[in-house]
């Protein structure tokens, strides 16, 4: 892939630390695969599935990992059965609109073929981030999002911008992670000249 | 020719803290400075004006308009106030309070226009005491190797009405009075003019909150007392001190930098400064 | 027309006393507010071009306000056009009673609720409550206060007043009610989890959930929440139905606005660049999505705040509700939210309760909760000028005589003496035979004219000197020194 600026994800890496998420690199997709699965199996987890917000388009394949244990959300999927799934999932993956360096952000938008709900009940979120999908600043993500809806014609209904795991310093201004959405949210961000497409 | 200034000795200096006031001048003599004091003086109004009585404040603001406009030949050698508060009262207050309270009166718009214009001239030749000096005549003096470790506080309108006042403490620092800020030092100490008697409870609830970060720095830097630019902050602070038994020593800036002068920066005679006034 | 605010019946020094008395909640806001204001500093130094933004964001928002009655036409006309419903309620009460039909005409039994100070404003929950419908705050430090039936005490930190101990009592006692299992221990952790276990069923279920609003903007019809937890895109994501309810001045004229100051509330209130979640409403759920409500009602509420707009009083109405002054305020950090009386605290607080009302409520705000050091002047991203409105409410105060008689008296009598030379000389030669009267007695107070006795209740008086600098200078002229 030509012309990401690696200045800029690292910028968006440093960021996203800064704002309590984790951080994942990988170099094959079978580590993905892995890293997914290890994190769900958590002895807490193990009977629990896996939720993915949306068709990842160039991540389709993780259907295929297992479906017994993996939901994906699709057109014309029962709403009520999906949203009972992500409230008992272990972990949610979504992909993403866009990225933010300076804010260390990620957007995600609300779609026929996109939920948020794996961004929000499960107490892990993992958010894939294609490289050319980040921006140097949150400013130019937002042009971004007016711009996007333009050429669709149309809003997102829902739109939604993550900077860090959900967190709350209300009990004697002590930061707690984890209050009502997730707890752990990891980025994965993906370069495709390292062999992540399907085979 | 040497610098000629007025001087605005404040009321709280003329008729509490005489001394203040007279080691002000004697400072600026000292440098050979010509200090002129217009007699007709009586106070800037603010105690009035932060108090929401704004036409009793404007009596009081033309009154010093009309003194300092008269006070001096050529009506433009520079004011020094011995209160960064006051300072900031005349520099921001004065020109919109006094074209207000004409209208108020049923004067013209000329009229009103006319005293915006007399205020606006006397803001513009009004400085704090200290950091006039720090912009003046200090240049020739020698540099000291005393160093007398004191609390400074700088008070809140100084500090974000006056602008360089953060040159305040290095001032005092280049003299060898090692002024040194308080914890939270940008934290009101609870005076707020009128406010010290209307809400007497929170007003002393803050100066306790201050001085209990003063007395670390007392014990931590063995600070030798308390100084400040105004007399405000310093007189409720002393007020609150005192009835909490306590002897610290209490005194305005000009009193140390003339202790400097004279090479006397020494605790025994920062003492002697304060029996010297209380009695 | 006037607003309607809720208050606190208790007398100004009551509210007082009981704030200075609790040291859990003067300690703990000590430290919440003073590194609120730090990180802020913080992050600001570190971005020196945010500033440019929020000058940018400044000026729009004036316009924002100035052109207010258009934008509002055009918000509802695209919501509308995007399927949801608009309203638009000139009071507290019309407020209410357009969420309540919206609620009894879809049967709602529960609602769950994102942090919104203008619902605490209208008292919301009450009105609910007496219609049968159970209402649950979201927000972990709304939940708590909910459960101790108080109000919030810091607009960002609700419930800063009470320590864990205090908490985990309030968790106890509700799982004992709710004969669940109660919070594993006295841990801010552990209560954490408590709160959001027993909230999610509550959210899973709930008929109906009601956001506040950060942001509205007029040209795309989006509202724009913000919060740290979560909750809000739980809100906005579960029920059917979903009422936000938004005060009228949070509209931006545009996208372009909206990027200008979407991250000033994080910025300036807690220093990061953003809170953790930013959700956009943009319309309801589009068939075939997996979330969203299948209704969403807008209720734009004036509540007195229209009535500001052309009066000098109106940048008051750029208040992104950051928190930033109320993080800087002396006052505050001494007596916490509670001590404020209505809803919104802090210095914002004092100068909004009286202008939102028309001074019908709590009158002595502006000259009891002020020192006037201008801190929130400084740290207001907004520049709304906060000290000056706050001299302004004072002297307005004095102009409807709600003020004291005694303060007045004495600074009448004082510019009599004062505003001229002879008076002044006068005055002192009268202090100086009051203070032979009292002497140097302690609690001479009694003694003492007018308002000065307050000083003597706590502090030594300081006496008039022997000889003024005025005295001083005329004797050394005569002596030629």
């Amino acid at each position: 892939m030509l012309g990401v600026d690696e200045t800029i994800v690292q910028q968006f890496e440093e960021k996203w630390q800064s704002n309590a998420g984790k951080l994942l690199h990988i170099n094959h997709r079978e580590e993905l695969e892995d890293l997914i699965l290890d994190l769900s199996a958590a002895d807490a987890f193990k009977e629990k599935p896996i939720v993915v917000g949306g068709s990842l388009g160039q991540w389709e394949w993780i259907r295929t990992w297992n479906p017994e244990k993996v939901s994906i959300w699709s057109p014309g999927d029962d709403p009520e059965v999906f949203r009972h799934q992500c409230a008992n999932a272990s972990l949610g993956i979504t992909g993403c609109a866009w990225a933010a360096a300076d804010a260390g952000s990620v957007c995600l938008y609300s779609q026929k073929d996109s939920s948020l709900l794996p961004s929000l009940l499960p107490p892990i979120h993992v958010v894939l981030i294609a490289k050319d999908q980040i921006v140097l600043s949150f400013h130019e993500g937002m042009g971004k999002l007016y711009q996007d809806a333009h050429d669709q014609g149309l809003w997102p209904s829902l739109v939604k911008i993550v900077a860090g795991p959900s967190m709350t310093a209300d009990i004697e201004g002590q930061l707690i992670l984890g209050v009502h959405g997730p707890r752990d949210i990891y980025a994965v961000i993906i370069d495709d000249s390292i062999g992540i497409q399907p085979n | 020719m040497p610098i000629t200034v007025q001087l605005f000795v404040t009321c709280l200096a003329d008729m509490i803290r005489p001394q203040a006031a007279i080691a002000a001048v004697h400072v600026l003599e000292n440098r050979g400075i010509q200090v002129e004091f217009p007699e007709r003086q009586t106070c800037c109004g603010q105690f009035s004006y932060n108090a929401g009585y704004q036409h009793e404040a404007a009596v009081m603001a033309r009154n010093f308009v009309q003194v300092f406009e008269s006070g001096s030949p050529e009506d433009s050698a520079d004011i020094v106030a011995l209160s960064g508060s006051c300072a900031a009262m005349v520099i921001n207050t004065y020109p919109q309070l006094l074209y207000e309270d004409a209208l108020q009166q049923r004067k013209s718009e000329t009229e009103a226009r006319e005293w915006k214009k007399r205020a606006e001239k006397i803001a513009h030749r009004v400085q704090e005491w200290s950091m006039w000096l720090d912009r003046h005549g200090e240049a020739s003096l020698a540099p000291t190797d005393m160093s007398l470790p004191v609390v400074y506080h700088l008070g809140c309108h100084m500090r974000r009405l006056l602008p360089g006042s953060e040159r305040a403490e290095e001032f005092l620092k280049d003299k060898g009075i090692d002024a040194r800020e308080p914890e939270n030092a940008e934290e009101c100490c609870g005076f707020g003019g009128t406010y010290s008697f209307t809400e007497p409870v929170l007003s002393t609830a803050l100066a306790d909150d201050k001085l209990a970060n003063i007395q670390r720095v007392v014990d931590d830097a063995q600070a030798v007392c308390l100084t400040s630019a105004d007399l405000g902050c310093l007189l409720h602070l002393e007020g609150r001190l005192r009835r909490q038994k306590s002897s610290l020593p209490v005194c305005h800036v000009a009193e140390l930098v003339e202790l400097a002068d004279q090479k006397k920066l020494t605790p025994a005679y920062v003492q002697e400064l304060v029996r010297g006034g209380g009695e | 027309m006037a607003g309607q605010l809720p208050f606190d019946e208790r007398p100004w020094p009551e509210r007082r006393d009981a704030a200075l008395q609790n040291q859990t909640m003067r300690h703990t806001i000590g430290f919440v507010t003073r590194r609120f204001t730090l990180v802020k500093q913080e992050v600001y130094r570190a971005n020196p071009d945010i500033e440019a933004s929020r000058t940018v964001a400044v000026g729009q928002k004036r316009k924002a306000i100035h052109d207010l009655p258009e934008l509002l036409e055009r918000f509802r006309t695209q919501v509308e056009e995007h399927g949801g419903h608009t309203y638009l309620a000139a009071r507290a009460e019309d407020a209410v009673d357009i969420a309540l039909n919206i609620a009894r005409t879809n049967q709602v039994k529960s609602v769950i609720k994102s942090k919104s100070m203008v619902t605490e404003e209208i008292e919301l929950n009450q009105a609910f409550g007496k219609e049968g419908i159970a209402v649950r705050e979201t927000d972990l430090g709304e939940y708590i206060i909910q459960l101790a039936h108080e109000k919030p005490s810091h607009i960002l930190a609700p419930a800063v007043h009470r320590n864990r101990h205090q908490v985990a009592d309030l968790f106890q006692e509700d799982a004992a009610q709710k004969k669940i299992a109660p919070p594993h221990s006295d841990d801010i952790e552990d209560l954490t989890r408590y709160a959001r276990e027993r909230l999610r069923q509550e959210f899973l279920q709930a008929d109906m959930g009601v956001t506040g609003g950060n942001f509205l903007v007029a040209e795309t019809g989006t509202l724009v929440l913000i919060t740290n937890e979560g909750n809000a895109d739980m809100v906005t994501s579960l029920p059917p139905v979903l009422v936000s309810i938004v005060g009228v001045e949070k509209m931006v004229e545009n996208w372009t606005s909206l990027q200008e100051i979407i991250q000033q509330p994080a910025m300036s209130g807690i220093g990061r660049h953003l809170s953790s979640y930013t959700t956009m409403i943009h319309a309801p759920k589009s068939s075939g999505s997996a979330e969203g409500p299948e209704q969403w009602h807008v209720i734009l509420v004036d509540n007195g705040r229209m009535a500001l707009r052309g009066t000098k009083f109106e940048d008051v109405l750029s208040c992104i509700r950051c928190g930033a002054c109320l993080n800087v305020c002396p006052v505050f950090r001494e007596v916490g939210g509670h001590a404020y009386g209505s809803v919104y605290p802090g210095p914002i607080g004092i100068v909004e309760t009286p202008l939102l009302t028309d001074f019908q409520i709590l009158p002595e705000l502006p000259s009891k909760l002020c020192t006037l050091c201008h801190a929130c002047q400084e740290a207001c991203p907004m520049d709304i000028s906060l000290p000056q409105h706050i001299v302004s409410l004072r002297h307005i105060v004095i102009k409807r005589h709600l003020n004291s008689g005694m303060v007045g008296w004495t600074l009448k009598t004082w510019a009599r003496f004062w505003g001229t030379a002879s008076g002044y000389r006068r005055s002192i030669s009268l202090a100086r035979v009051m203070q032979r009267f009292y002497g140097k007695r302690r609690n001479a107070s009694g003694l003492i004219p007018g308002m000065f006795a307050g000083w003597g209740q706590t502090r030594e008086i300081p006496q008039v000197a022997p000889q003024t600098f005025h005295e001083w200078w005329q004797d050394r002229n005569q002596k030629g020194e």
